[in-house]
């Protein structure tokens, strides 16, 4: 029972999201902000049970002052972060620059934790991985599946980097070579920008497929109990 | 698009209200003011009839809120306010931001209070702080109020009275000595006494101070000059007065009487007062009071003890005759000398008083000859020998004839001429003159156009009678023999002696003259470069020629409209010959024709009717029928496909492996798993994605289900978690449908907070180092690349590897493709497709069930990418044709 009536209820509401073909209507706009309304606030339902259960409560129920410290700093440099909230002309506004000491420690931890993951995450690997595919002991297709991935690297690379040097008047020169370096390395942006939006229409596919199949799972079992 | 007035996010626009915020979006078609075209809110100009859509003032629609209706609600103004001065009346209201005022703005205000209050009141004395800070007054300011208080309170101590600023007054002792004068310490001024209370003045500006009427006092001050004095000492009753008088003054007020009638003529018989003449030998007798050059002029008797100037005093032989209205009849044919006697006789028993000037003493009047027009016209009196010998020509500047043209003297300027005994006669035009016409104007170039210059002329018969000031002037004799011209004409005088100063000033080139400038022009000094610029003679004149020819044009607008020739058509400055124009700058063709195109449209008038748009506004019901018909393809075609096909059918006949590389690996990395290894499950998807992942977790829970894994479900979002639990819970609930023992019981990681960081903090724990492997569910890139990057950061280094599986969307799978080719990654799922083929793979059950979704996937990945090639063509033949008509 409960499956059916998730299955009548999302039925429901993928039908008022069809009815934006029909134009902008209330009743898009209504099954429009329960998805929001509701991922916004579960969202911060966990985050204040996220906050109240792992550092409020033991803070408050801690009675070591070193361990009161290690829930206190934090708890106190939130609160100085939701000073940032306020608008700058009212009376708060002007104590919220205190927000700044927190959002300094975020922004920097993050740069660090990003940047030091990007060296040792993606960059090396991925340079290594640029050229893996071009070995002599391959053969042709890996080879030149090896060598189509080096040559769009660079090329892409080499099209954000080369830059025609400017003229009075407006006019560009660009060598030969650069000319047609760009032009490679446009090519295969456009493609992988192409197999990109391929990607993203894949999912909407999907999920509309999905839910049509479970509409028509709904359309069973209305016929089945109808039929009864 | 429309763009939100709130949070300024685009939306459709078709839309009533934002996607982002909500607010009421406008109106999504403006309307054209003009032909009520509605209009996409997008544009600035009507598709219709290109009038402007959008005001200067802003791009915000008018049916927004504005600030008025933000100040009705209550919201605050924020902006600039001035200050306002508190008026009499809000005396008792405490004024707002009082307080804030600074302590010397508040003193003053203080102050300003207190000096209207207290003004004229006994202040207390400079230089006390006490009083000062008592006050609150400066000291500056203390000082001048002291000063005003002492000197008010002498007047007035009691009162209190406001005094204004007009009725104080400053003592002479605050008062610099250079302003106060001379004042004697004695003259304090008193407040009783106007006049004490004046500052001193000079004694010179008392003694002309007329203080009492009395002549006696006036006669005390004696710094009065002697003419001064004796015009205030006049009166009525004196008749010395008779004698001061100058005989022309005396004559003036004389009677006039008809010469041969000896008739007195009255005032109305009488012409006016008119000027006397000339008569330099004049001289009546002064009295001891006039001045010496007055009295040189006036007394007769001395004349020969008085030096007067040659020409002033050669008319006494030679009469001037009297060129006014009022001839003298006999006194015009008479000497000065004659005159001079018959006024003085005339002195004593006159009764005129200097006073009156215009009355005339009715006795003892010289006889005069009357002016009527029917009397004899008098004689003409003598000229002096400089002005008889001057002859006036007969053209006036410009050409206007007015005498005859006649060198010799006329007779009319003859002193002892007894013909033509009408003055008028005399200056009568000739018959040549009478004609007035007007000579052509003058070239501008080489001449004057001053031809009195040439016709005044001095006779031959005067020459002595050039006056010593002008005959002392050096007037050099021109080089060739002239024809009568200049000022002095044949007789040149002679030239005079110049101080060696002067002379050496002299040009070598041209005469040192004074007035008789030669008339040819003096060549200048041209430098040689200058000379090397100078036109040939041909060029110049075929230059002038041009100048000449060219129209001029008439004046197209302002006050001189349509009148030609106000300006040359020359230029002002020619251009040096042999002068190289410098090469214009090259500017491109797009450039030129932009700007003429700009120019063109400026210069437009807005009368003119105005172009059509090409472009062809969408047609909205067009468009809803393609957004309704791609729509109907789709979604009644993927129903129409789960309804029709038949259950046995299989499209998608592709073979798994080849449908999913990273399935094969992943199976083979869950396999190893041993019960009781822990597994942790990042759920990085939201509910968006929720059908297309749950597709792709389910069987690989169901995997780790059935392998007894100790499973931790975490997230960096919070519904992350709480889509994992729900999935791990049916995998669980399908385990135990298929009889399999579950593993230990599910951990909750909760919610990582920090993204990046607080995965680089869940797996520093050593919980999670103690992990076997991590699958990573995602449906965006960059969440899985945090995860394969803290990953990568922390289990580097450690002594057992950890393997890493990821499952992600379709929509992020071509981006995280490098990801996935790397060693770093062992299995991976990509979308549904991928999904089925683990299924397949796995040999779990319920397969016909997916692949009759992959089935209508495929199906309407056909649809899509048909309509996609049919828009492609569309676009291609309705582009060529329009480009067609563009060119057309």
């Amino acid at each position: 029972m409960p499956e059916i009536l998730g299955l009548i209820i999302g039925t429901i509401i993928t039908l008022m999201i069809f009815s934006y073909l029909l134009g902008d209507n209330i009743l898009y706009r209504w099954a429009l902000a329960l998805l929001v309304g509701s991922a916004v606030g579960y969202a911060t339902g966990i985050a204040v049970d996220f906050v109240w259960q792992q550092w409020i409560t033991p803070a408050l129920s801690n009675t070591d002052p070193a361990a009161n410290l290690t829930y206190t700093v934090p708890l106190l440099l939130g609160s100085l972060l939701l000073l940032k909230g306020f608008p700058p002309a009212r009376f708060l506004g002007k104590i919220s620059v205190l927000g700044n000491i927190p959002l300094g420690y975020l922004v920097g931890v993050g740069a660090g934790v990003a940047i030091s993951g990007a060296l040792t995450g993606s960059l090396i690997p991925q340079v290594l991985a640029t050229g893996q595919g071009i070995r002599l002991d391959a053969g042709i297709l890996e080879l030149l599946q090896g060598g189509v991935v080096l040559v769009g690297t660079l090329s892409v690379l080499l099209l954000f980097a080369a830059r025609p040097k400017s003229q009075p008047l407006g006019r560009e020169t660009l060598s030969i070579s650069q000319r047609s370096i760009r032009q490679l390395g446009g090519f295969f942006l456009v493609v992988g920008l192409g197999a990109a939006f391929a990607g993203a229409i894949t999912s909407a596919l999907t999920a509309m497929v999905i839910r049509l199949s479970q509409i028509n799972d709904l359309a069973h079992w209305l016929m089945s109990s109808v039929g009864r | 698009m429309i763009r939100c007035p709130t949070c300024g996010m685009l939306n459709q626009d078709n839309s009533k209200s934002c996607s982002n915020c909500g607010t009421i979006l406008p109106q999504t078609k403006v309307r054209c003011p003009e032909c009520g075209t509605l209009n996409s809110v997008g544009n600035l100009l009507c598709d219709n009839c290109n009038a402007r859509l959008i005001q200067p003032e802003g791009i915000i629609p008018s049916n927004l809120p504005t600030e008025s209706d933000n100040r009705a609600e209550g919201s605050p103004v924020k902006g600039i306010s001035l200050p306002t001065r508190a008026t009499a009346n809000d005396s008792d209201v405490p004024h707002a931001g009082e307080d804030e005022l600074p302590d010397w703005l508040s003193g003053l205000t203080e102050d300003s209070e207190e000096f209207s209050e207290t003004a004229g009141s006994p202040a207390e004395e400079p230089g006390d702080d006490e009083a000062d800070s008592s006050s609150g007054h400066p000291d500056w300011l203390s000082g001048l109020l002291d000063e005003n208080a002492d000197f008010g309170a002498a007047d007035e101590p009691d009162e209190a009275e406001h005094k204004t600023e007009d009725e104080l007054t400053f003592e002479s002792d605050a008062l610099p000595d250079w302003f106060v004068g001379e004042a004697a310490p004695d003259n304090e001024p008193t407040p009783d006494s106007a006049d004490d209370s004046l500052y001193e003045l000079p004694d010179w500006l008392l003694a002309t101070a007329d203080t009492s009427d009395t002549p006696a006092e006036a006669s005390e001050t004696p710094d009065l000059p002697d003419w001064l004095t004796a015009l205030s000492e006049a009166t009525p009753t004196e008749t010395p007065v008779d004698s001061e008088l100058p005989e022309w003054l005396a004559e003036a007020q004389a009677p006039i009487t008809d010469a041969d009638t000896n008739i007195v003529l009255d005032a109305e018989t009488q012409p006016a007062t008119p000027e006397p003449p000339i008569q330099p030998s004049a001289e009546p007798q002064l009295s001891a009071d006039l001045p010496d050059w007055l009295s040189a002029v006036d007394d007769s008797e001395e004349s020969s003890n008085i030096e007067l100037p040659d020409w002033l005093r050669e008319p006494a032989e030679t009469p001037v005759p009297d060129l006014s209205a009022q001839p003298h009849g006999d006194a015009a044919g008479a000497s000065e000398e004659e005159i001079a006697v018959s006024t003085a006789e005339e002195a004593a028993p006159r009764e005129a008083v200097v006073s009156e000037v215009g009355e005339v003493a009715p006795t003892d009047t010289p006889e005069r000859p009357a002016i009527s027009p029917a009397s004899p016209e008098p004689q003409p009196a003598d000229l002096p020998a400089w002005l008889a010998g001057l002859e006036v020509s007969t053209t006036a500047p410009g050409g206007v004839a007015i005498f005859a043209d006649d060198n010799k003297r006329p007779e009319k300027l003859t002193a002892q001429s007894e013909e033509n005994p009408s003055q008028l006669e005399d200056i009568k035009p000739t018959t040549e003159a009478s004609q007035y016409e007007p000579a052509e104007p003058p070239l501008i170039q080489g001449d004057t156009g001053i031809d009195w210059e040439e016709k005044l002329t001095f006779s031959e018969d005067t020459p002595a009678e050039i006056p010593d000031w002008l005959r002392g002037l050096d007037i050099s004799e021109p080089k060739e023999p002239q024809a009568p011209s200049g000022i002095f004409g044949e007789n040149m005088p002679a030239p005079a002696e110049l101080p060696n100063w002067l002379q050496e000033l002299r040009p070598q080139s041209s005469p040192a003259t004074l007035f008789g400038v030669s008339n040819e022009p003096v060549n200048a000094d041209i430098p040689d470069w200058l000379q090397a610029l100078r036109p040939e003679p041909g060029e110049a004149s075929g230059a002038a020629a041009r100048l000449a020819g060219l129209p001029t044009p008439a004046e197209p607008e302002g006050p001189l409209q349509g009148v030609p020739g106000v300006l040359q058509a020359a230029a002002l400055i020619d251009a040096p010959a042999g002068v190289k124009t410098v090469a214009k700058t090259a500017m491109p063709e797009s450039v030129i024709a932009q700007a003429q195109l700009w120019q063109s449209l400026l210069e437009r008038p807005r009368s003119a009717e105005r172009p059509v748009s090409q472009a062809q506004p969408p047609n909205e019901a067009a468009v809803t029928l393609i957004r309704l018909l791609v729509a109907a393809i789709f979604i009644l075609g993927s129903l129409g496909a789960f309804l029709l096909l038949p259950e046995g059918l299989r499209l998608a006949t592709a073979l798994p492996a080849q449908v999913a590389p990273g399935a094969p690996a992943l199976i083979e990395g869950l396999d190893a798993l041993q019960p009781g290894d822990r597994v942790i499950v990042a759920v990085e998807y939201g509910m968006a994605y929720a059908e297309e992942m749950s597709q792709i977790a389910m069987p690989v829970l169901q995997q780790l289900t059935a392998q007894q894994a100790e499973i931790t479900i975490v997230s960096t979002l919070p519904e992350g978690a709480a889509l994992g639990a729900a999935l791990t819970a049916e995998a669980e609930l399908l385990a135990a449908e298929a009889e399999v023992q579950p593993g230990p019981a599910q951990l909750d990681g909760g919610y990582l907070a920090g993204n990046a960081s607080g995965i680089s903090a869940f797996l520093s724990q050593p919980d999670a180092q103690a992990a076997h492997h991590i699958l990573v569910l995602a449906s965006r890139p960059e969440r899985l690349r945090w995860w394969i990057e803290q990953v990568q950061l922390a289990y580097g280094s450690a002594p057992t590897p950890v393997s890493l599986s990821v499952g992600v969307s379709a929509s992020a799978g071509p981006i995280v493709a490098p990801y996935l080719r790397t060693l770093q990654i062992q299995g991976w799922l990509v979308g549904l497709p991928d999904a089925l083929a683990y299924r397949e793979l796995r040999g779990v059950e319920d397969v016909n069930s997916a692949a009759r979704t992959l089935d209508v996937l495929m199906l309407a990945h056909w649809a899509a990418g048909g309509l996609l090639v049919i828009g492609l063509l569309v676009s291609l033949v309705a582009g060529k044709k329009g480009a067609r008509q563009s060119h057309a």
